[in-house]
């Protein structure tokens, strides 16, 4: 009995841990593999199979296994106070999707578990280092932590407004999601939801290079976080609100910037 | 000891599930307004994207979010319609919700939408959206406590009190663990377009006086006062299901209806 409750616990926690909801990771993944070139796609159903959405978890699904552990740190963005990419180590997802890129282009070397496990990667970071909760900027300490902010509920009008307190992931990670019924708006839903809102921007949103797109989240981030600091650690629920156009707007650049990284390096 | 760890880690399984259990009264909106979506023509459909730069669904639920946020408190009432002594729905009441499911149909009948800024239509058909699902909810008719007040009352969950409205509003995904909308799609009853039409006749006041009757002959007999939702049979619950799966249909093709008179050419 107490190993299926801590089971279950552990994986309540790895769920918590992950960047974005599984039904969120997925609808990125439906929308990049909607603009793979014939190519890419042929090459990703060879490599990872005929279901694309599947790497939504890959990393953290690896470590639930025991298995590449050293991944822990692997999601998170390091910026410095430019917003300019600036990693210290291997713990950042900008340095390791570079890393999967280069044996994605030089996949003859490699067997093919190993380019499997890069597309895969370069799949689960670009998603990750687009959550602005996984963005850490040089002058700003509590950013890339999950620290607490309060956050009030939306309530019937003209009633005192109630505060109470949440996690800055998971204001990221699952709040929007609640908005909508959580897992009754499935993948394709959201996919579609992406496509029609941001799907004009596609070649906007591609363009550029990874650094490009490290600022490009870093500057949101920084102004989600000046924002945070103006309204003294709280949000209304009117600025959540506000901030799902923003949630759905990294969700877009997430998959359109996949489909163009593994267009690119999968010629 | 061992008593004391399942004592934690429920505690630890409570604070994860959290958000779920917030969250339940959204999975009705979004059913209905999926459901509906799935009942349009492509042309029809295509319109209704075009202006709301999103789903049908995306916007199944912003009424609830934006009741309590400027310029919208306005529609705070709109969410449901008065019924009155005699059990007949009230017409022409600013503050209800039938009322303005009615003015906006009017408003943007015969192509008239065209004449609005794309701003407008949009609000409006968020305003439809989340309006036309909220009337075939059976308690979003307001039944006043001086003239039915056998209607205010209590259900229990586990001994505790819990209120019929929370219940009702729910009941779409009761004991039906993790259906997506694709699911409770393909456990709508799909009607001919025979009885569509028919289904889709007459304005919200009509629907929300059948709504109304939903409440009194089946919802009330079936949940009576004192009810233990933690006790309900198969049976009891298959009962519920039969009644607001009969509003999901009704709602979502009704929906699909004000849409469609809306925007079809």
């Amino acid at each position: 009995m107490k190993k299926i409750i801590l089971a279950v616990l552990l994986v309540a926690a790895t769920l918590s841990a992950k960047a974005w909801s599984t039904n969120y990771d997925k609808a990125v993944l439906l929308v990049a593999s909607q603009s793979y070139s014939p190519e890419t796609h042929n090459l990703v159903t060879e490599y990872v199979g005929k279901d694309h959405t599947r790497p939504s978890n890959h990393l953290a699904w690896h470590r639930r296994n025991g298995r590449h552990l050293e991944t822990e740190g692997w999601h998170t963005l390091h910026l410095d106070q430019n917003l300019k990419h600036a990693a210290k180590d291997e713990n950042d997802a900008l340095v390791q999707i570079d890393k999967a890129l280069e044996v994605i282009r030089n996949r003859e070397l490699y067997d093919k578990s190993k380019v499997s496990f890069a597309i895969q990667t370069v799949m689960n970071l670009v998603i990750d280092m687009h959550n602005l909760s996984n963005v850490v900027i040089e002058d700003i300490p509590k950013s890339g932590t999950d620290f607490k902010l309060y956050i009030s509920q939306c309530s019937v009008a003209n009633r005192p407004i109630k505060w109470f307190e949440y996690s800055w992931k998971k204001l990221w990670t699952y709040r929007y999601q609640t908005f909508h019924g959580n897992n009754v708006y499935s993948p394709q839903m959201w996919s579609e939801d992406i496509v029609c809102m941001y799907g004009d921007k596609k070649a906007e949103f591609s363009a550029g290079t990874l650094q490009d797109w490290a600022t490009d989240i870093g500057t949101y981030t920084k102004g989600v976080y000046d924002r945070l600091e103006k309204e003294e650690g709280r949000f209304i629920h009117k600025t959540v609100q506000e901030h799902e156009a923003l949630h759905m707007e990294c969700l877009a650049r997430a998959a359109y910037r996949i489909a163009v990284l593994l267009n690119s390096n999968l010629k | 000891m061992k008593q004391k760890f399942l004592k934690v880690a429920l505690v630890v399984m409570a604070f994860f599930t959290t958000e779920r259990a917030m969250a339940w009264e959204n999975v009705g909106h979004a059913v209905i307004a999926y459901n509906a979506e799935r009942l349009l023509d492509p042309e029809v459909k295509a319109k209704c994207r075009h202006y709301l730069k999103a789903s049908i669904p995306f916007y199944a639920t912003w009424m609830d979010q934006a009741r309590s946020i400027e310029p919208y408190t306005v529609c705070d009432k709109w969410h449901s319609t008065n019924i009155d002594a005699k059990n007949k729905v009230v017409v022409g009441k600013p503050t209800t919700g039938a009322y303005h499911i009615e003015r906006i149909r009017k408003e943007m009948a015969n192509g008239a939408y065209k004449t609005m800024s794309d701003s407008l239509v949009k609000i409006n058909l968020q305003y439809l959206i989340h309006m036309v699902g909220d009337h075939h909810c059976p308690v979003h008719v307001r039944w006043s406590k001086k003239s039915h007040p056998q209607f205010h009352y209590n259900l229990l969950n586990k001994g505790k009190k819990r209120s019929p409205h929370g219940f009702w509003d729910g009941s779409i995904a009761f004991r039906r663990g993790k259906w997506t909308a694709e699911k409770h799609f393909e456990n709508m009853q799909l009607l001919s377009p025979k009885k569509a039409k028919k289904i889709q006749k007459g304005t919200a006041y009509d629907w929300t006086q059948e709504t109304a009757d939903v409440w009194r002959k089946y919802c009330f007999p079936a949940m009576p006062e004192g009810t233990d939702i933690s006790k309900m049979s198969e049976e009891d619950v298959a009962t519920v299901h039969a009644i607001v799966d009969k509003q999901v249909q009704r709602a979502a093709y009704r929906l699909a209806g004000v849409l469609t008179e809306i925007f079809k050419e």
